[in-house]
């Protein structure tokens, strides 16, 4: 139930949110978009692809704190692919589960929604998953290193969650940051996507996207391999 | 069944370790100038292990016999020297070796809290690519003879501590190891839950090809499965030797109980060094073969007896000796 209870209120949080700065704005237009758009873009919160699942990080961080970590060393899976597994197989089950949902959103009230372009959406999706679970996997690492390392990945996670563009459309900042925010790879986690998915943006950015998102996939398993081989060579053996 | 499996030299683990006092001024202090000292769990260590061996590795807290374990399964790395594992390097945990060993941790569950235990060997069937129909088959009959096959499937959070270590050493068994760390298997557990297990491992076990690594604080334990001892003693090898060899280091002494009838009227002087004070009910020493007689007669002839004991000492008390003794000469060489 929670995959399907959860992403649609966030859906409806930002619904009402939007609906309800535009309309106390006295104006049709915010940022030069309807609120009609911006519903548009908000669909793609209920696909859940780019949003952060802190479950996985806090879970990993404790893993580690706590020892649980060594039955995992211990067998031979790599604990970066049994929590990435987990996390992709949550991910994609959530995003076929609410393809009905989106759909209905969409055609109900009359919601632009190009859904032919979903298949790209979604691979880019998986990709940005990949990404983000890297640097979440880096972030967690840091446990070897520091007694609490839970601020420093709520603080990541905020950040993250700008952006992405999760918490506003990118568009709305002030250029050159918007040029620049876009270019990172974050914005492939919701800005891109939602964009191509409600007309926003057309095929030439979106495929811009893909670039970033290999070279940012490449720069945060590196630092993941890396922080994790550091971290696992000073381990103590926790709990054991 | 002689060739070695486990070999180790000069294998040595050293912690780090930083020093807080209490307080929010030693906290921030602690932030720029922190205190460190190096603990030496583990001293140079040289070792080997033969297939098929159950070797007792024990010793007080803090001695190395967890650290060593760890070192062997591949969980850390050492400090200096090396070990080889079935002829791997453990701490490059290549999954081919992991395939070949077993850790169990007697304070620690590592099967998934939240799911029965039946869902937890599902998923240990695919991380070690067994085969399905024959590993479940070998659960059933490990479940059986630990007599748990009613609890297969309840989650695992939901039973009790002999149940989960049931779960947990069949879990550790389902990929059929080579080589089995087990870390305190019987912590906890009560007295027919640690029989259970004891014998358990007896049965299925000993006499069969896989060596066992096994560390506990109970005596029983180690008397009933090891083949041979390793005594550990802040963080050396204090005695590598069989069970038996061990009992025979200790000198001969019984241990004598007496009752008596009516509190004793007056001090009774049995030797200098050995006096009964007024007021005593009973008598309670450990003496030497030599004395034994002596002071027998002596209690015997001026105090009524109400209950007569004389007992041999077992590995626990020839245990006890031995590691106090150890911890005085190293406290001695310590203080030289």
């Amino acid at each position: 139930m929670g995959i399907v209870v959860v992403p649609v209120c966030y859906f409806l949080v930002e619904a009402a949110f939007w609906t309800g700065l535009i309309k106390a704005s006295g104006d049709e237009l915010l940022g030069g978009f309807s609120a009609r758009y911006y519903l548009g873009y908000f669909l793609y919160l209920i696909l859940q692809l780019g949003s952060m699942n802190w479950r996985f990080e806090r879970a990993m961080i404790a893993e580690i704190n706590n020892g649980a970590v060594n039955a995992l060393l211990l067998r031979p899976s790599s604990f970066f692919e049994y929590h990435m597994g987990q996390l992709l197989g949550q991910k994609l089950i959530t995003a076929l589960a609410m393809l009905p949902i989106i759909s209905f959103i969409a055609w109900r009230w009359d919601l632009p929604f190009h859904a032919e372009r979903l298949p790209m959406v979604f691979l880019m999706g998986i990709c940005y998953v990949i990404l983000l679970f890297s640097l979440h996997f880096a972030v967690a690492s840091m446990a070897f290193f520091f007694d609490n390392v839970y601020s420093l990945n709520n603080s990541k996670n905020m950040i993250i969650w700008i952006l992405t563009g999760e918490l506003m459309p990118l568009d709305l900042l002030p250029s050159p940051i918007r040029e620049w925010i876009i270019a990172l790879p974050f914005s492939c986690g919701f800005y891109i996507p939602a964009a191509y998915l409600s007309g926003r943006i057309e095929i030439d950015v979106f495929l811009r996207g893909f670039i970033s998102l290999a070279i940012g996939g490449v720069a945060f398993g590196l630092l993941a391999q890396f922080v994790w081989k550091r971290g696992v060579r000073r381990y103590s053996g926790t709990g054991a | 069944m002689n060739d070695v499996v486990i070999k180790t030299n000069q294998l040595t683990r050293n912690y780090l370790t930083s020093h807080k006092e209490a307080g929010l001024l030693a906290a921030m202090k602690g932030l720029f100038f922190k205190t460190s000292e190096v603990k030496h769990a583990l001293f140079p260590t040289n070792l080997e292990i033969t297939r098929g061996q159950i070797v007792g590795l024990v010793g007080s807290n803090g001695a190395g016999k967890t650290t060593l374990l760890k070192l062997l399964s591949g969980l850390i790395f050492p400090t200096n020297g090396t070990a080889t594992v079935l002829g791997y390097t453990p701490w490059e945990r290549p999954n081919c070796f992991l395939k070949q060993i077993s850790l169990l941790l007697g304070q620690k569950n590592q099967l998934w809290w939240d799911i029965p235990a039946w869902d937890s060997f599902h998923l240990l069937i695919t991380i070690y690519d067994l085969d399905k129909s024959k590993t479940l088959k070998h659960v059933d009959e490990l479940a059986t003879r630990l007599n748990c096959q009613h609890v297969l499937k309840t989650p695992l959070r939901r039973l009790s501590l002999g149940e989960r270590m049931k779960m947990e050493l069949i879990g550790c068994l389902l990929h059929s190891p080579k080589i089995l760390f087990l870390d305190e298997p019987t912590i906890g557990l009560d007295v027919v839950a640690q029989t259970n297990i004891r014998q358990f491992i007896l049965e299925e076990l000993k006499g069969t090809d896989v060596t066992i690594i096994l560390t506990s604080h109970y005596m029983d334990d180690i008397a009933l499965l090891a083949d041979r001892l390793l005594l550990m003693s802040h963080g050396a090898i204090a005695y590598d030797g069989t069970v038996d060899d061990f009992m025979s280091l200790t000198p001969s002494t019984k241990r004598l109980i007496a009752d008596f009838t009516t509190p004793l009227p007056e001090e009774l002087i049995i030797s200098p060094n050995l006096k009964i004070p007024v007021g005593a009910l009973s008598f309670d020493h450990s003496l030497s073969s030599t004395e034994l007689f002596n002071v027998l007669r002596i209690i015997t002839s001026k105090i009524p007896i109400r209950d007569l004991k004389i007992e041999e000492p077992d590995f626990e008390d020839v245990m006890r000796i031995f590691l106090e003794k150890e911890s005085s000469l190293h406290k001695a060489r310590n203080i030289v």
